[in-house]
């Protein structure tokens, strides 16, 4: 494996730009930009924030690109759609050289090159390994990683003060106990439901993981086998939404679309919800007034802790029939130092992984320019504690992220809701599935176990 | 049915016959082989306590008198380590003062007099020591007071209140081994969200003037040079708390850089202070000192630690509740919903048990305590990568979920209350208590009975994996808004290090304890003699100590339960 370049440091530029001031302009090339121009493709998650993805295209691509003399392609893809195209791709073994999934790829870990070096190099710079990157992209199977994670994007309690503050409560629902009972005296006085998300989409699925992780249920045991109904945990989560939804909910939490939720907050159709702070960001840029009544608070304190999961985790994983392998390597090394303007772009959407490229997150948080109050944003200054990486307490693995794409857990809290299954009977509904899923990727283990030389 | 095999199904006589040599873990050391020598003696203890004890009980001048202004004084030959300096530094626990309390985000509006009007620890339904229960429970004799007037509190640390506590209530450290080592003072009782200060400003250099504290919920006067207004923050010179978050600005001394270690007590809901958050300094930097504010807020914080009240289910009647009353006796908590074996009950029950008090009385065991997610003692390898820390990659080091350590953020030493109980009557046969094997038994073996006839639970491993596991156990929170009228949270704070002086002489031990007046766990009370009177947990003291400190204990309680009732003020 090559020895990758670093960006070109300040040192040789001033040494550079001494000889160029001596000798002429002529001579006043990057390294990097000497050669044939190379091409770079990248799928990439649309994000929530549409700034953040105008700023990566038109600027930080294209300046990447000029500096390494490479033609970079950047396709969005709607996230509902990241994991069919993800599929299609490694199907065919033609497609892009980096793929930004908002998720842990680990079902594609098979397809993906080991990132190993890249976070050799990135530590160079930024220090070792971050734990939720860790957690994210390493296979203890393979020993390698399959991506690499750059950022994360918290997912905080949402509410609205005013109404909260009706039920006694100003200062919002702090335990899962809270925000059924709140919850369920805000719509008996004010006709408003709690808008958790519960639908197949990507809020739902981290909402109702979150849900089942924080009551302590949980989709794989310490060997991988599945667990779902191994206690009672998850009979009482499946129990506990069902209540939630009847008492202080709507049945729309189980049917809306991408996003429904957010709308249905900024509607101020519903009182409270989970979500990436693109909703107050929404709210903020629509009727900053109705903005200043939007609170957040950390996750919701269930008997497994405040804990909850990320509602994305940017994790970009180069092919293994990349054809710009080298490239895309550089360009996720070289990603890392966007971290700062990439946290700004994206309205403080995304922290930075690597805490070193953004020292002074709380500061930033504390100091908001666009929150009433500036300090708004300060309740996440914690973050990164109350945060498990998707697949907690253990890695992300290719089962467990295969139960979340195919949304096993949505279905289950779904089909108590609406009474076509008891908690019990969905539970193991819902445990057989897994099992299927994991019986899956032991034989695929297996398989590959057998086919190396 | 269940049956107790555990150690805490033992008689009074049992605190001198296995006394000490049940595991006790000190926050300093385990001495072992100690306890193994005094186990093979002990079986002759109990005569030998009894005839020293009744001794001392005719010797002992008034050992315990309690008196203002003093904590304390000669105990006899377990006392000695008191008038040694390098031997007695601990304090013992005082309340803290009220610039305190509102600095650090609580009120101590005296409004309201129901759990839900109340507005503030000097209300009524919040009973602060110092203002209300200094006679009653805890208490358990007439002669004993829970708090005297020490004017000793304030000059040993200004941020304290010159209300000393003498009712240390016990408690197992529910995330370790459950070992019967933690000791706390329950001050006051937080009902609903308005305790937390919603708006508040206050002058920063508390320990020049600290009645310069002012908002809607203080008498004092206001001493910013102009009211500041979100979203407008303040240049210097206030600290202010505004819906449920803070802000706060140094004078320009400290917000230059310059350390001021007076400047203890802007933790908690003031906001950062550092020389990052003023500009001066470089951007990421942290605080200054000590309770240099972080501006969390207070609910996030203390959300991060749960004491967990074990209330009797079994009502006067004798019958077994399997659910609470409130807000809790709900369908999520309905036993059958949590194991489909336990009987159908309607919802809400009119059968439940009460949670609107959690005075000794109402309990069915001790307290647990868990600092949760992050050990106190760093025990759990905890890294901080908020602040910067990073793992290896061979997974060396773990990630815990809590940003907070108690002694560190939670000035007040507050807990969320986490109420727990139990699913089914232990008197009727069903799957948590049938056979060897099943949840109530497997416990009961290891810790034996409580009050109401089922387990004793002293830490999260039996509660969660092996009882809320199997439905056979439940925990929740009381409503936020008060409706409960119990205690949502607690201003109790755990006396660091209840060694070297830390239990004052004058103090008593609150436990649990059975209809006879013996105690449910003798373990927390020969410990709480051993600090008494040794300045040490009994783990580090010879058989003969800990022998004396029994004797001296045992006395002591003989005194005070035959001594005339307490005058109040």
């Amino acid at each position: 494996m090559p020895r990758m370049k670093r960006r070109f440091p300040r040192r040789d530029f001033i040494k550079l730009a001494a000889t160029a001031a001596a000798v002429g302009p002529f001579f006043n090339f990057s390294p990097r930009a000497l050669g044939n121009p190379k091409t770079l493709k990248i799928a990439k998650w649309a994000h929530f924030v549409p700034e953040y993805d105008v700023w990566f295209e038109s600027e930080w691509v294209k300046q990447w690109g000029e500096t390494n003399n490479t033609k970079v392609i950047v396709d969005n893809i709607p996230v509902e759609k990241v994991h069919a195209e993800a599929v299609a791709e490694v199907a065919t073994g033609n497609g892009h050289d980096i793929f930004m999934f908002p998720w842990p790829p680990a079902e594609f870990h098979r397809h993906a090159i080991d990132h190993a070096d890249i976070y050799q190099n990135i530590s160079m710079k930024y220090g070792s390994i971050p734990q939720i990157s860790y957690k994210s992209t390493f296979s203890p199977k393979t020993k390698t990683h399959f991506a690499v994670a750059d950022f994360w994007i918290p997912s905080p309690v949402h509410y609205y003060q005013d109404f909260w503050a009706q039920a006694g409560m100003p200062l919002g629902p702090v335990a899962y106990d809270g925000l059924y009972s709140g919850g369920k005296k805000v719509r008996e006085k004010l006709g408003l439901p709690c808008g958790l998300s519960f639908a197949p989409t990507l809020e739902g699925n981290i909402t109702a993981n979150t849900l089942l992780y924080a009551l302590r249920g949980q989709l794989l045991d310490t060997d991988g086998n599945a667990a779902i109904n191994k206690n009672f945990f998850a009979a009482h989560a499946l129990n506990y939404v069902k209540n939630l939804n009847q008492d202080a909910g709507t049945p729309d939490e189980f049917t809306w679309g991408s996003s429904g939720n957010v709308q249905a907050m900024l509607a101020r159709k519903t009182t409270c919800t989970t979500n990436a702070i693109s909703l107050l960001r929404a709210a903020e840029k629509q009727n900053p007034e109705l903005a200043t009544r939007i609170k957040l608070q950390p996750p919701l304190l269930g008997s497994y802790g405040v804990t909850g999961f990320p509602q994305a985790t940017n994790c970009s994983s180069v092919w293994k029939f990349a054809e710009n392998q080298d490239g895309a390597k550089q360009f996720l090394v070289d990603l890392i130092d966007g971290s700062r303007t990439g946290f700004e772009k994206s309205l403080s959407c995304n922290f930075p992984t690597y805490p070193k490229a953004l020292p002074n997150l709380v500061v930033r948080l504390d100091k908001d320019p666009q929150a009433n109050p500036p300090y708004k944003y300060y309740a996440l200054k914690d973050a990164l504690h109350w945060t498990p990486n998707l697949g907690a307490p253990w890695f992300a693995s290719p089962a467990w992220m295969e139960v979340f794409n195919a949304f096993v857990i949505p279905r289950m809290f779904a089909n108590v809701a609406h009474g076509n299954l008891t908690p019990l009977d969905a539970a193991a509904e819902a445990q057989k599935e897994v099992t299927a899923i994991v019986e899956k990727w032991k034989q695929i283990e297996l398989s590959a176990t057998k086919s190396q030389p | 049915m269940i049956t107790g095999g555990g150690p805490n199904n033992v008689s009074y006589n049992d605190l001198f016959a296995f006394g000490y040599a049940g595991g006790f873990q000190s926050h300093v050391a385990r001495r072992k082989d100690t306890v193994m020598k005094t186990q093979r003696k002990s079986a002759s203890l109990f005569l030998q306590m009894f005839v020293v004890a009744a001794l001392l009980f005719m010797a002992a001048p008034r050992l315990l008198a309690q008196s203002s202004g003093s904590s304390s004084g000669s105990s006899g030959s377990g006392g000695n380590f008191r008038n040694n300096p390098a031997t007695n530094f601990n304090p013992p626990p005082c309340d803290f003062q009220d610039f305190f309390y509102n600095n650090v985000g609580i009120s101590t509006s005296s409004q309201g007099n129901t759990p839900v009007t109340a507005q503030g620890v000097d209300s009524v339904p919040a009973q602060r020591f110092g203002l209300f229960r200094q006679t009653g429970p805890p208490a358990i004799f007439p002669s004993q007071v829970n708090w005297v007037v020490d004017n000793n509190c304030t000059t040993r640390d200004t941020v304290r209140k010159n209300i000393r506590i003498l009712a240390t209530t016990a408690g197992y450290v529910d995330d370790g081994n459950g070992s019967p080592t933690d000791f706390i003072s329950i001050i006051a009782f937080l009902t609903n969200q308005s305790f937390f200060e919603t708006s508040f400003t206050s002058n920063p250099d508390l320990t020049s003037n600290p009645n310069l504290n002012t908002g809607p919920n203080t008498p004092f006067p206001f001493n910013c040079s102009v009211i500041p207004v979100p979203p407008t923050l303040p240049d210097a010179g206030c600290v202010v708390i505004t819906n449920g978050n803070s802000q706060v600005t140094l004078p320009a001394t400290e917000a230059a850089g310059a350390a001021n270690a007076n400047a203890v007590g802007f933790g908690l809901n003031a906001r950062n202070n550092g020389p990052g958050n003023t500009g001066v300094g470089p951007e990421g930097t942290s605080g200054l000192g000590v309770g240099s504010g972080q501006g969390d807020d207070m609910q996030d914080i203390v959300s991060n630690f749960e004491a967990y009240p074990a209330l009797k289910q079994r009502l006067p009647n004798g019958t077994f509740a399997v659910i609470p009353c409130g807000s809790l006796n709900n369908a999520n908590n309905a036993p059958n919903a949590l194991n489909p074996g336990l009987p159908v009950i309607p919802i809400p029950s009119p059968v439940c048990f009460p949670v609107n008090s959690i005075a000794t009385p109402s309990l069915r065991q001790d307290w647990r305590f868990a600092t949760n997610r992050n050990a106190i003692d760093g025990s759990d390898n905890n890294v901080v990568t908020a602040s910067g820390g990073s793992f290896p990659s061979d997974g060396s080091q773990i990630a815990h979920n809590a940003p907070y350590g108690y002694f560190c953020d939670d000035l007040l030493g507050m807990w969320i209350n986490t109420y727990f109980w139990f699913t089914q009557d232990p008197g009727v046969s069903g799957p948590c208590n049938t056979g060897p094997n099943s949840p109530y038994q497997t416990v009961a073996a290891v810790e034996g009975l409580n009050l109401d006839g089922t387990p004793i639970v002293k830490t999260a491993n039996e509660l969660n994996n092996i009882l809320e596991a199997t439905g056979c156990a439940q925990e929740g929170k009381i409503d936020f808004s008060g409706n409960d009228g119990g205690a949502v949270w607690l201003i109790c704070p755990a006396i660091a290090d209840p060694t070297n002086g830390g239990i004052s002489l004058d103090a008593f031990i609150d436990q649990v304890r059975r209809p006879s007046g013996l105690p449910l766990d003798p373990r927390f009370t020969i410990n709480f003699f051993c600090l008494q009177f040794f300045g040490q947990f009994c783990s580090n003291l010879t058989p003969s100590q800990v022998n004396s400190a029994q004797s001296q204990g045992a006395a002591a309680s003989s005194a005070a339960a035959s001594a005339p009732a307490a005058s109040t003020n």
